[in-house]
């Protein structure tokens, strides 16, 4: 084989990147399980001292309420985001496209801009008290409905309306139609879209950046105010946690969907 | 026999449309009115955080005719560039690799460039954090190494921000530039080869090209994005560089001039919008002339 420099370049080049990518990932893990403040290189040993102020009240509830925040925000957007999503394939085409791109739009403007004019507006009509848990959860789920309705759309063009129509034509009424023909072909698509806003609003710092209150900080914002005052490895068994929690979640997932379909928005 | 179906398929289909309605609500009242109104009131009176008073343009003229304020535009706008560029760079070298390479390794790289979604931006950042403090991994391997003599002070510079949020983007510009590449048909670049052409002057002549609108839509989407991006300039930046987003924030919570914060919120909007426009004209316009 004649030797190729341009495919050195590509692999030592992309070799790069995924360390780029890897390392700081791998620095986080490797924080939580060492002894020192400032992890050392060489690395001096192993030791799980971090965990003790990790695994206390002053995270795991943060923690919490991130996961009901986003539990609630990602229920919202399924039952929202899936009903426009059948409309809007099933139904009238006119005007079609323009929905589907005001129902998207939220995705287009930095999430700050939203947050900043969502506590304008609530402080505008005097309703400061709103602020908390519940303002969390609407302003989340704003997000939260596009990825179900992308993903929700793309598992309804495999279903075709014919079906529906058979069980309508063999006496079914329409909403047994629904819930024997259609609900079950479109439910991947409503397990990939609930579990993406999950992730979204779980993760989320900038559409709260504005909307948490003392009594309502969740899991990202507290350990962003944390950071940017002091540091600590603590921060990392924190952050291994959650990571670890995602996971799970994805990981229990995907063994009823394949959630790589929706990656690409089903170009199958 | 089929006109009883269709006549129930029709008031079926009629009254469809009403479900679309929760999610119009829920846009138009979270997102679309709430935004609205911020753009309205960024040239409205305002004292501290309650608008009190008629038109005026003093949050816009104040923010303009301020140095400071014009500074941290400038640095936002190049820094965004500079990220949106190694985004897309980084972003086409890796999709090209997994969707034309047909190696083995294809499904790991995937996975490695994907999984740090799995986490939130606060944790990717805090990695960086670890790596570059002045007592961090860098510098510790930079000392032992002999490379350098004292700490170099990673954070709080331009480099430290850069770095953390290609970090974040980078999985954008890679689903982007993946999509752009699977659409180009994979026989013209057999073609090209087959007509003598090698692997670079195929990829320069015929891929980039085709793949072009591609790419610049990654970088406007990662562009765009640090524009707002929050996280990273406030902690990798250590309070010393200031960014839009960073700006916002000050504005709101530490002076409490939310009229000003309104009006950079728009600055935020304004630039990406003119940038995405800019760049979409640019690309009609280089079609057209070939």
């Amino acid at each position: 084989m004649r030797f190729r420099p341009w495919i050195l370049l590509r692999t030592a080049l992309l070799t790069l990147v995924l360390a780029f990518v890897a390392v700081p990932m791998a620095v986080v893990l490797w924080t939580s399980v060492q002894p020192d403040t400032y992890p050392a290189f060489p690395p001096s040993g192993l030791s799980l001292r971090w965990w003790e102020s990790a695994l206390t009240r002053e995270w795991l509830l943060p923690m919490a309420l991130s996961a009901e925040i986003a539990v609630g925000s990602a229920a919202c957007a399924l039952v929202v985001g899936t009903a426009a999503a059948y409309a809007l394939s099933r139904g009238p085409v006119r005007g079609r496209a323009a929905l589907e791109g005001f129902l998207a739009s939220p995705l287009l403007l930095p999430e700050i801009v939203i947050s900043l004019s969502v506590v304008q507006l609530i402080s505008m009509l005097s309703a400061r008290g709103f602020i908390g848990p519940a303002l969390l959860v609407v302003t989340h789920a704003l997000i939260g409905i596009p990825f179900v309705l992308r993903t929700v759309g793309v598992s309804l063009l495999g279903v075709n309306p014919l079906w529906e129509r058979a069980a309508r034509d063999l006496g079914a009424s329409p909403w047994r139609t629904f819930t024997t023909v259609t609900l079950p072909l479109m439910r991947s698509g409503m397990f990939a879209g609930a579990l993406f806003a999950f992730i979204v609003s779980f993760n989320n710092v900038e559409l709260s950046l504005f909307l948490t209150s003392r009594d309502a900080t969740t899991l990202p914002i507290q350990l962003l105010q944390y950071m940017e005052f002091q540091y600590s490895p603590t921060l990392a068994c924190v952050a291994v946690t959650s990571v670890v929690g995602i996971c799970v979640i994805a990981g229990v997932a995907s063994r009823f969907v394949r959630l790589t379909e929706f990656i690409h928005g089903g170009t199958k | 026999m089929t006109s009883p179906t269709l006549a129930t398929r029709a008031r079926r289909r009629s009254r469809l449309p009403w479900l679309t309605l929760p999610a119009t609500v829920w846009v138009l009242a979270v997102f679309a009115i709430p935004t609205a109104i911020l753009l309205a009131s960024s040239v409205l009176t305002y004292d501290g955080a309650t608008v009190t008073g008629p038109f005026t343009t003093a949050n816009y003229g104040s923010l303009l005719g301020d140095g400071y304020f014009r500074s941290v535009l400038w640095d936002t706008v190049w820094i965004s560039a500079v990220v949106g560029l190694l985004c897309s760079a980084a972003g086409l070298l890796v999709a090209h690799f997994i969707v034309r390479s047909g190696s083995r390794w294809r499904t790991l790289v995937l996975l490695v460039v994907v999984s740090p979604l799995v986490s939130s931006v606060v944790v990717r950042t805090y990695g960086w954090l670890v790596l570059l403090q002045g007592d961090g991994l860098v510098n510790n391997m930079l000392l032992w190494t002999g490379l350098t003599d004292s700490p170099i002070a990673f954070i709080g510079s331009k480099f430290a921000v850069i770095a953390g949020l290609v970090h974040v983007l980078l999985p954008f510009a890679v689903f982007t530039a993946m999509s752009s590449v699977q659409s180009v048909d994979p026989v013209l670049e057999r073609a090209s080869r087959d007509l003598g052409a090698g692997p670079v002057r195929t990829f320069l002549r015929i891929t980039l090209p085709l793949i072009r609108p591609g790419l610049i839509a990654g970088f406007m989407l990662t562009f765009a994005i640090s524009l707002g991006a929050y996280a990273a300039a406030a902690v990798l930046g250590g309070g010393r560089v200031q960014t839009l987003a960073t700006l916002v924030r000050d504005r709101m919570v530490v002076s409490l001039e939310w009229g000003q914060a309104a009006a950079v919120a728009v600055v935020i909007l304004v630039v990406g919008a003119f940038t995405v426009s800019a760049l979409l004209l640019a690309g009609r316009r280089s079609r057209k002339g070939v």
